[in-house]
Formats: C-alpha cells, sequence, structure tokens
C-alpha cells in the first residue's frame, strides 16, 4: 500500500501546487509525458538498465575508489603512529545487477524458489574490529588532537575522499541526484501508461483471488515475512510475475522510466556533463592511488 | 517542515512517555549498521551486524516499536549510520532489497532521510518516515553518498 499512497501524495501534492508531477530541471512543468522507445522483456535483474546509470560510479569503480580511499587513510593513520592494515576484501559484490530490484520481482526461476523473498547471499565476514583508538582517528569522532597532531576534519577517511576530490569539478550533489532519481522513479510509477498496466495487472491478481492495491502491496504483504518463504507464498509471487508478463508492466515501466531519465538528462545536460566529468577525475585519481 | 514534524514527534512521544527522541546515543558499534527514529541521530536506536531484508520485522532496542509500522508513522527510520569502514550499504525502499534505492558510503551517516526524498513541504515529515524497508551491506545501488 504504501508506494500507492507515494504516487497519489506525489499526485497530491502535484495538484495542489499546480506544478504536475513531470519535473524538468526548474521545476516546472515538463512538457508531458515523454514518448517511450522500443520496450525491452525484462526478465531478470541484469536487464533493468537505465540512462541514469551511466553517471553513477559502476561497482568495480567503487571498489577502486574505496580501495584508494583506505590506502589514504593508512597513510594517514601512520601519521598517528598506527600501523593498519586496510581491509582485502572488495566493498561492493560486483556480481549483483544493483538496481535488479526496482520494479519488484522479475526472475521466474527466483520467484518458483523463493517467492518474493530475496535470494539469501552470504554476508559479509566480520572482520577485525580495528582498535577504538584507531577508529577513532579514521573517523575523526572524538579527540581533535591526538600526540600533538591535530585530526583532520572527519578523521583520515574524511582526508582521504578530500584527496580523491581533488581536481573533480562541481558537480549535482549525490543528494540531488538522489532526490532526482527518487522524483522520476516516482513519476514513472504515476504515468498513465505504468498505471494502465498496474491497473491490468490488479485485475489480473484478482482473477487468482489475490485483491493488491499495486504490486508494492504484494510484495511488502506481512505474511511474506517468516525466514523461509511458505506455498502460500510461493503461489502468489508465481500469480504475480505471471500477471506481470501477461501485463508487460516492468517493460513499459522500464521504457517509461528510461524516456523519464532521458528528458531530465538532455534538459540538465551542463549538470549530466559535469557528474560524467566529475566520475573521470574521482576515478582517475583513485587509480594513481591504487597503481602506485 | 521537517524540523516541525520531528518536533511534533518528540512532543507526541513525551507525551505518552516513552520518547527518548533527541537524547544522546551510545556510539554505534564498530561495523554495524544503525538506524534511529529520528533526524540526526536521534530517538529510538537498531544496530545490527547484518543485511535485512524486512525492518518491519526489526525493533529499536528495549522497546517493541518496529523499524517500519506503516505509513506515515514517526518513529520510522529517520537517519542512519554505516559504521563498516570498507562496506557501503545499499538502503531499498520495499522489503526484500526491492523498489528505488540509495547507498550510504562506508563510514558513512545520513542525518535526514528526508534530504534523499522527494522535497517540498508536501512530502515531508511522512514521506521521509515512511518508504524505507531493507538494507544490504556490500551493494551499491542508486546513488552513493553519505
Amino acid at each position: 500500500m504504501k508506494a500507492t499512497r507515494i504516487v497519489l501524495a506525489a499526485v497530491a501534492a502535484a495538484l495542489v501546487c499546480g506544478c504536475g508531477i513531470a519535473l524538468s530541471a526548474s521545476g516546472e512543468p515538463g512538457s508531458g509525458p515523454p514518448a517511450i522507445g522500443a520496450v525491452r522483456p525484462v526478465g531478470s535483474g541484469a536487464d533493468i538498465v537505465l540512462p541514469f546509470d551511466a553517471y553513477r560510479h559502476t561497482a568495480t569503480e567503487i571498489n577502486v575508489i574505496e580501495r584508494a580511499t583506505a590506502l589514504l587513510a593508512r597513510d594517514c593513520l601512520g601519521r598517528f603512529g598506527h600501523d593498519w592494515t586496510p581491509p582485502t576484501a572488495d566493498a561492493v559484490d560486483t556480481s549483483r545487477p544493483a538496481a535488479g530490484g526496482r520494479y519488484g520481482i522479475v526472475d521466474a526461476a527466483e520467484v518458483a524458489r523463493l517467492g518474493y523473498h530475496a535470494p539469501v547471499r552470504p554476508d559479509r565476514p566480520a572482520q577485525p574490529q580495528p582498535p577504538l583508538d584507531v577508529l577513532m582517528v579514521y573517523t575523526g569522532k572524538g579527540a581533535s588532537t591526538v600526540g600533538g597532531r591535530p585530526v583532520p576534519e572527519g578523521g583520515c577517511v574524511g582526508e582521504a575522499r578530500r584527496r580523491l576530490e581533488e581536481g573533480v569539478p562541481t558537480a549535482m550533489p549525490g543528494a540531488a541526484f538522489a532526490e532526482l532519481d527518487r522524483e522520476l522513479y516516482l513519476t514513472a510509477q504515476a504515468d498513465e501508461r505504468v498505471q494502465r498496466l498496474m491497473a491490468g495487472w490488479r485485475g489480473c491478481m484478482a482473477e487468482s483471488g489475490r485483491q493488491y492495491a499495486d504490486v508494492w502491496a504484494a510484495n511488502d504483504d506481512v505474511r511474506w515475512s517468516s525466514p523461509e518463504p511458505t506455498p502460500e507464498e510461493i503461489a502468489s509471487a508465481k500469480a504475480d510475475l505471471a500477471c506481470r508478463t501477461r501485463t508487460g508492466l516492468a517493460g513499459t515501466w522500464l521504457a517509461v522510466e528510461t524516456a523519464y531519465q532521458q528528458r531530465a538528462i538532455k534538459e540538465r545536460s551542463p549538470e549530466f556533463d559535469a557528474l560524467a566529468k566529475a566520475m573521470q577525475v574521482r576515478l582517475a585519481n583513485a587509480r594513481r592511488v591504487t597503481d602506485r | 517542515m521537517r524540523a516541525t514534524a520531528v518536533v511534533a514527534a518528540a512532543i507526541a512521544a513525551a507525551a505518552v512517555g516513552v520518547g527518548t527522541a533527541g537524547t544522546a546515543q551510545a556510539a554505534c558499534l564498530a561495523q554495524y549498521a544503525c538506524m534511529y527514529s529520528n533526524s540526526n541521530l536521534g530517538g529510538y536506536k537498531y544496530e545490527n551486524f547484518n543485511s535485512q531484508a524486512n525492518w518491519g520485522n526489526l525493533r529499536y532496542a528495549g522497546t517493541s516499536v518496529p523499524l517500519w509500522a506503516g505509513d506515515g508513522t514517526y518513529n520510522n527510520v529517520s537517519s542512519m549510520e554505516n559504521k563498516d569502514t570498507n562496506s557501503p550499504i545499499a538502503v531499498y525502499y520495499n522489503s526484500q532489497y526491492r523498489g528505488s534505492c540509495f547507498t550510504i558510503r562506508s563510514s558513512g551517516t545520513v542525518l535526514n532521510f528526508a534530504n534523499v526524498e522527494l522535497s517540498g513541504d508536501n512530502h515531508d515529515g511522512w514521506v521521509a518516515n515512511d518508504v524505507m524497508n531493507s538494507h544490504h551491506f556490500n551493494i551499491a545501488c542508486g546513488t552513493y553518498y553519505g
């Protein structure tokens, strides 16, 4: 129910302020819903690729940046007499599609096995906890001076991150990008083309006696929060996915959101160009550290 | 409006004698994720080492208050710390790591989920308290910050 309420809230807010929900760069009305391109089938999380993805570091790049951050932080900690060994494990699992669950369940094999439960992957192993005096200097949360040396703002990790940002042009802040991403996600979900298919999905589910307002209400049904999926959950998830397939919901949803994101990139091209440039410089900075 | 909502939540909680909104918290343990019911790491606290697929099943420490209890519930998570020095945390708007998402970098903090939500007074307050429902370590999803 909550996703429905969010969409309704977005629509209601738009009505109150009279500014529409297809937000453009300036917050002024867009020129109506954008035309969509080809509707591609979505059968797995890997199929969900959006234009904004090109303006975010990939998992592999994040691992390089995090590794560089750790190496620079190690150098910083050395100045305080701490011998700290950075973690060797990758920060991010590169084998998993980052946005695979953006539209809910999509993978028939997973649904048949797990219902709405996400595949369980081994959580990261616990690593030896750094001594707390090291952690204090690493994070900068504690004394401002240690051994007569001032602790950098934000600690050694703060210093490391500032080093990696040297020469990086000013670009859209992460919070603003996240907000834009969220706005367009909700706008796409509220788009008439998606809502029409969502209504079809509702009707399809009702044929098997399942009454849900939208796909999120089914995904978040508290009955599915048991440790292991129940037969009822798996049956419901199978019906859900069959209805998604019958209506073509996920593919259209992806196409609609793609169109909104493409329009935003076009309308805000200087900002997105700056984001791309910032990513290049940041990654080059990180590689210089990891390659040294 | 968000600040108003937080204050209102504090007043409402105090009125029933269960609130700790705005009070100092013990530090979040190293390598853990810590979630708080109010912005700025205030209010109730939950901390755990592992990824969690359904915040509705979790309870703040020492309480029976869930981290997600339905739309518009003030005590739903409003800020979060990632105390892992290596792993980022992907935070999802739905259970089972689904829906849209953002990522809190290693050793990162998001002081107010309202800042990663829809902007505008019409959304603040309840939307920020509504949508977060699961988190996963070692995944980067959506915008990466904190």
